[in-house]
């Protein structure tokens, strides 16, 4: 994956007002489900234009804190603003890249039509113009599938359909793009790419993402938010093995992974 | 060929006409609201309001014949119930956290419970059979223009809300992340299919009419690549079938709501079956 082009970059870029308020502030935030609490007294900022992965064990309530900037959720005490307002009147700034293994790979979409999903709001009625569809195809165009459009979405593999809910998400040209474990169910190869295309992306907008993977994503982001119910934001160059180790509540070391290049074979006949 | 021909153009026995022209317009909705339900995966859910329908025709025939209040047809009463059965089965998908699936079950057998108990109320005998599997002589004039009628709205609704529809069936998360109103999406799409199944009601039957929405679906889903073309396929795959299915059941003098469903079926299974000898034959060239 080389450097994005600097059309590319102005397609990524001209959404944005480089606004001056941070991406995210949340102050003495609790969220519960039934009576117990999954988020308690969370105070957390994310600057414009941070790179900030939020690691956490199984029910930390990372996923919680994800749909509670998303807006889907509603916080029980405490104010969460993202660029300065309650997430349901700031949508238009936010991109959000789902798990792709949740959508029903039977129904009959081309990746083109997805991308342009990214597009919709309420008053989209009847089709998508014709400018939308040039602005879908240039996105397809920054994460490497252009040549993939009218392909149908079910028959790409796993990295593949990340990349094309990369581009819907970037379709709309948001502020901030918010990731649910973007790399989980992708092979090592698709996730060095796909980290690297993020790592691109980063240098023109906030990009929060949720990962179990911190060996992995240590390598790329600048900020680890960890959840535990509570939670501690540390610059990734600062953090420690004790830190994990309070964090997950057992003795785990930060492991870099290598990515081996598969090897080129030669057949002899 | 000639006997089908005459009894099609016979000016006095035009149940048959009646049949074939309310299954080719009935089959408009069906193609287009099923290929939504279809993808979505609710199809228990409007088995429920299909099912919760007899309890308007109950309440229709009793009113009628018991306070002569001739304006309720069992049409209106069916199409009032599952209107009232969309609105509540919606509101139950969104404010009920658990066993939804449970409380949907019970709102499809109460429906039918009360259906029955205000048939068993009402003057002289009245086979519920007939609406349960369809019956071509429940079809008259003023229901083919009411067909019509729906046709033109519920083709109206899904092509002007296509994109939001599109959106809803795919992804609902993302949807909501769009501000797509998403639970107005799904009152709506209940809404159009308790109207479509009140439609096909005389043709197939309530309770058969679950298969003649998701089959033609099913088959069409096997070779197309876009939501567009399934409706479009999903529809004249419904035409088809409903259309054989009739001419079937003159011939064979057998009710026509069984042998519609037995038709497509046997479509169905023999495009599985075209579709898996392609692929063999694909994997050896």
């Amino acid at each position: 994956m080389g450097l994005l082009k600097n059309s590319e970059k102005n397609t990524l870029s001209s959404g944005q007002r480089n606004s001056p308020l941070p991406a995210v502030c949340i102050r003495d935030l609790y969220f519960s489900y039934q009576k117990e609490n999954i988020l308690e007294n969370v105070n957390l900022d994310i600057t414009s234009h941070e790179f900030v992965s939020i690691i956490g064990p199984n029910g930390s309530g990372k996923t919680t804190l994800l749909k509670l900037i998303l807006g889907l959720l509603q916080p029980q005490r405490g104010t969460l603003h993202v660029f300065g307002e309650k997430p349901e009147y700031r949508r238009d700034k936010i991109g959000y890249v789902p798990q792709y293994f949740q959508l029903d790979l039977s129904f009959p979409a081309t990746v083109l039509e997805v991308v342009l999903m990214g597009l919709i709001h309420k008053k989209q009625w009847f089709f998508y113009s014709s400018s939308a569809k040039k602005k879908a195809l240039e996105v397809l165009d920054i994460v490497g599938l252009r040549s993939l459009s009218g392909e149908m979405f079910r028959n790409l593999s796993g990295g593949q359909r990340q990349r094309v809910l990369i581009a819907r998400a970037l379709v709309s040209q948001p502020e901030i793009l918010l990731f649910d474990e973007p790399t989980a169910h992708v092979d090592t190869v698709a996730e060095k790419n796909l980290m690297d295309l993020l790592k691109q992306i980063s240098g023109m907008l906030t990009v929060v993402l949720v990962s179990h993977d911190l060996g992995f994503v240590s390598k790329y982001v600048d900020t680890v938010v960890c959840v535990n119910r509570t939670v501690q934001k540390h610059p990734t160059n600062a953090l420690t093995g004790a830190m994990i180790q309070e964090l997950y509540g057992s003795h785990i070391e930060l492991v870099h992974h290598e990515i081996v290049q598969p090897q080129e074979r030669h057949y002899h006949g | 060929m000639d006997e089908l021909w005459r009894a099609f153009m016979d000016p006095y026995f035009p149940f048959f006409r009646y049949a074939f022209v309310s299954g080719i317009l009935a089959s408009v909705s069906f193609g287009i609201v099923g290929s939504y339900v279809v993808t979505k995966n609710m199809v228990s859910l409007v088995g429920a309001i299909s099912h919760s329908v007899l309890a308007g025709v109950g309440l229709a025939l009793f009113l009628r014949h018991r306070f002569q209040i001739e304006v309720i047809t069992p049409f209106y009463g069916a199409l009032s119930a599952g209107i009232l059965s969309a609105f509540i089965i919606s509101f139950v998908s969104k404010y009920l956290t658990g066993r939804q699936d449970a409380v949907i079950s019970a709102i499809w057998a109460v429906g039918m419970a009360v259906g029955m108990i205000f048939l068993a109320y009402t003057p002289g005998y009245i086979d519920p059979m007939s609406y349960l599997f369809g019956s071509t002589m429940l079809i008259t004039k003023n229901e083919i223009k009411n067909l019509i009628l729906l046709d033109i709205v519920i083709l109206g609704i899904a092509f002007m809300y296509y994109p939001q529809f599109w959106a809803y069936c795919f992804d609902e998360e993302f949807a909501r992340v769009r501000n797509v109103p998403v639970f107005f999406l799904n009152t709506l799409l209940l809404v159009m299919s308790a109207v479509t199944v009140v439609m096909m009601m005389p043709m197939v039957g309530i309770i058969l009419v679950l298969a003649q929405l998701s089959i033609p679906v099913l088959i069409a889903e096997q070779f197309v690549t876009r939501l567009s073309l399934l409706m479009l396929c999903s529809v004249m795959l419904c035409m088809l079938t409903s259309s054989i299915g009739l001419v079937g059941s003159y011939k064979l003098d057998l009710p026509a709501g069984p042998i519609i469903v037995l038709t497509s079926m046997v479509v169905y299974i023999c495009s599985s079956i075209f579709i898996r000898i392609k692929k063999r034959i694909r994997k050896y060239l």
